[in-house]
């Protein structure tokens, strides 16, 4: 319980401190949150209601959704679960601490489970119960259904992130985790190279109408239906709920909690015997041979590069190499979208009528951009911050500030703007958009990944706290919220707007020329966007140039 | 009441620790020198129990670390030299959490944790959040949290980083009062002054090898040398 108590502390001290210092950073995110749920709440509850509008095909697709969904939080849940379980069993300087102390390995297992778990599952139980209540409105079922799946939903969470547990010591204790890696590096570029061969990149499956796409896709859904796994119990014991079936409920009910008790007490025997030993070989990992010169450092001696710029953009690329929880997150994010994209013709998208081809066109900019909002967020705002007590090392170096900002800036736009015109293209090809609206697109991907890297860095740098030792530490201040709510506001806005006027154009109220409408709103937005993202630059850069290391 | 026997310890093929054999009475004040990357922290880590020895054992009271880790570690307290502490718990906080690990009964805790706010000057600052607090005041708070459980053994890296020459003073006091009331000191550090003015036995190592071990005088016989510093940089050159 003292762990439990202590967290309560963390929280209610962080609380407290932030109420003090300004209550608006407590009130501001507390109603963005707030926000989001309504907002998810409205998103699901429209969505449900359009499948069940659709008749009978729809609400066979509904009903399945409900699985699917299960299974997708299950798999995610395990994913995530399985990296903070490694982070804070392994590699966290708590554990190192605990270890000192007279503490049973089962005892800081146990500990450390849960607090994996909740790190794991907050944000899937910000959107569960939205789903759930959505989806009792549109089924019309009485309020007893969605205050009782949170009985199943309980143990689900606990089910899952058990197993993420379960294999991040499995692996470490088992396999060679920088073997693993290369492994699993040279297994994505098979399975990238069989997808880019199977789907016969570029060339349309024209035989396939879009009427049968749904009915097509129906079949496919089977895999999440499976009745030995926990996902399905859920599924299947709130839907039992739902046709008040209340006998089959409690046989779910009781299956999903008499196995998460099973796999509770099996903590306390993973932790007093593998422990330890993973703990050392964690430990090991970080003891790293000598790095040999690399490739990159040969590929910037031969650019026409300043010899400092040289240096900041290679040490920025090597400490973001070496760090793999920052590139296995680009590489998850990016790489299913990347898969999704190539994949559209297998989905029949292009063959479908303009107006919903105009409208997930601009899903999957909104998609992509929603991503760099998020990354950019997470990494490129807490940047300046974590440069942290080496700072003394830049500020110190005869290179002026400006020149140390610029290229923060440039080494974060270059790259996402690239990944992100490289994926809305295939996006693009793949649903044969073409003419005006490809140029007007890549143009808009080039101004929102500059506005978004701008407000990173610009309020990066305006918010820099150099105290700050971790990524999450910097971004969950009151910087980093408003950093992710200016971020979603202006990409929301700005696809809103240029799917808005194609949306008009396709359904014949827009009563001028689309050229001319084009260019003219894209002028003034992308005149607005620049001189926003410049005013916040030179915000960031002045207050930069005022801070005391 | 600490006893290393043919310990070693080796990072894939490099041994940081070679055969290291060493006795170390109760309530000795035991000083570890050597130069950087000697395996002066891993000897330590071991201790702790942080790390497992590739061979030898690790004793303490008589008893393997890693075989009976959960009593030993009621026993030994560990000073490292940039220690972990909650960022968002007050000191009180972090000093009563210490305290309810070690099983401390509420008011003895209490009356401990006033009597050493107290001595080490920071009873102001109990309810300070721990991140709000200066490294000097913060290396405080770790040797409080030892001395509240009552420590058998102490392990101490690097004992006065960053601390003030009033806290430096204070805390030389401390641990010759805690080795007089029996608790055995081992610390590893490179001020080689602090060595000679505190240690009982001084141990020198060396990649991973003890190369020297006694007190001053018999350092002294092994190199004809008046001072310590002269001892060690005799010893460890290369």
């Amino acid at each position: 319980m003292i762990f439990f108590k202590t967290r309560f502390l963390f929280f209610k001290n962080k609380l407290k401190r932030k109420w003090q210092n300004n209550p608006l950073k407590v009130i501001l995110p507390f109603l963005f949150i707030m926000f989001s749920i309504w907002g998810f709440y409205r998103l699901c509850l429209e969505g449900l209601n359009f499948l069940n509008n659709l008749g009978g095909l729809g609400s066979v697709i509904l009903g399945k959704l409900f699985y699917i969904f299960f299974l997708t939080v299950f798999v995610m849940l395990i994913i995530s679960s399985a990296i903070l379980s490694y982070i804070s069993l392994f590699r966290s300087p708590e554990s190192e601490f605990f270890l000192t102390l007279p503490l049973k390995y089962e005892e800081i297992s146990f500990n450390k489970y849960f607090e994996s778990m909740i790190l794991a599952s907050w944000a899937f139980l910000f959107i569960m119960p939205p789903l759930i209540l959505a989806y009792s409105k549109t089924q019309s079922l009485s309020i007893y259904v969605p205050v009782l799946s949170v009985l199943y939903l309980v143990p689900f969470v606990l089910i899952s992130c058990f197993t993420g547990f379960f294999l991040s010591i499995l692996i470490l204790r088992y396999f060679n985790l920088r073997k693993l890696g290369k492994i699993l590096f040279f297994i994505g570029i098979g399975v990238l190279l069989f997808i880019l061969i199977k789907v016969k990149f570029f060339s349309s499956p024209s035989s396939q109408k879009s009427s049968l796409f749904l009915s097509k896709l129906v079949p496919y859904f089977k895999f999440s239906k499976i009745p030995l796994l926990p996902f399905y119990w859920t599924a299947e014991g709130i839907k039992c709920l739902e046709s008040k079936e209340f006998l089959r409920a409690c046989v779910f009910l009781s299956n999903l909690w008499s196995l998460s008790f099973l796999l509770l007490s099996f903590i306390s025997n993973l932790g007093k015997r593998f422990y330890l030993d993973c703990f050392q070989k964690a430990s090991q990992l970080s003891y790293r041979k000598k790095f040999q010169r690399s490739f990159l450092d040969n590929f910037f001696d031969r650019l026409a590069l300043p010899r400092y710029f040289k240096a900041f953009i290679l040490k920025d690329i090597k400490l973001f190499i070496r760090d793999p929880l920052q590139w296995s997150q680009f590489l998850i994010f990016f790489g299913l979208l990347f898969v999704y994209f190539v994949n559209i013709r297998e989905f029949s998208y292009h063959l479908l009528g303009d107006i919903w081809k105009n409208l997930i066109v601009f899903l999957n900019v909104f998609s992509v951009f929603c991503i760099l909002a998020s990354l950019g967020t997470r990494y490129v705002f807490p940047q300046m911050s974590l440069e942290g007590m080496n700072f003394w090392i830049l500020s110190l170096a005869p290179v002026s500030i400006k020149k140390i900002f610029l290229e923060k800036f440039i080494i974060s736009f270059l790259p996402s703007f690239l990944i992100s015109f490289f994926l809305i293209s295939i996006s693009n090809i793949m649903l044969e958009v073409k003419g005006i609206k490809f140029f007007i697109i890549s143009f808009v991907v080039l101004i929102v990944c500059f506005t978004i890297m701008s407000i990173c860095t610009g309020l990066g740098a305006y918010f820099a706290d150099f105290t700050k030792k971790h990524h999450l530490e910097v971004v969950s201040g009151f910087g980093g919220i408003l950093t992710l709510i200016l971020n979603v506001g202006y990409l929301t806005f700005s696809v809103i707007l240029f799917a808005g006027i194609f949306h008009c154009y396709l359904i014949g109220k827009l009563k001028i020329d689309l050229k001319k409408i084009l260019f003219i709103t894209f002028g003034i937005w992308a005149i607005l966007s620049i001189l926003f993202s410049i005013s916040l630059l030179i915000l960031g850069y002045n207050a930069l140039k005022k801070k005391e290391f | 009441m600490i006893e290393a026997i043919n310990l070693s310890k080796r990072f894939d093929s490099k041994w940081v620790l070679k055969d290291l054999n060493l006795k170390i009475k109760k309530g000795e004040f035991y000083c570890f020198l050597g130069p950087n990357g000697a395996g002066k922290t891993t000897t330590l880590k071991i201790f702790t129990g942080l790390i497992k020895p590739t061979s030898g054992r690790a004793l303490i009271e008589g008893k393997d670390i890693f075989l009976y880790p959960t009593q030993v570690k009621k026993i030994i307290g560990y000073i490292p030299d940039f220690p972990f502490l909650y960022e968002a718990l007050t000191v009180r906080e972090f000093l009563e959490f210490v305290g309810e690990i070690f099983d401390i009964e509420k008011k003895v805790l209490n009356k401990r944790i006033e009597y050493y706010l107290e001595i080490f000057n920071i009873k102001d600052k109990q309810d300070f959040l721990i991140k709000e607090l200066s490294h000097g005041t913060k290396q405080r708070v770790v040797y409080i949290s030892n001395f509240i459980h009552t420590p058998k053994v102490l392990f101490i890296d690097e004992p006065l980083v960053g601390l003030d020459p009033y806290t430096i003073n204070l805390v030389k006091k401390l641990l010759k009062e805690q080795t007089k009331k029996g608790v055995t000191i081992f610390m590893c550090t490179h001020i080689l002054n602090i060595a000679e003015e505190l240690a009982d036995r001084i141990g020198i190592l060396d990649e991973g090898r003890l190369i020297a071990q006694g007190n001053i005088d018999e350092l002294r016989k092994l190199v004809p040398a008046q001072k310590l510093e002269e001892i060690f940089l005799k010893l460890t050159e290369k």
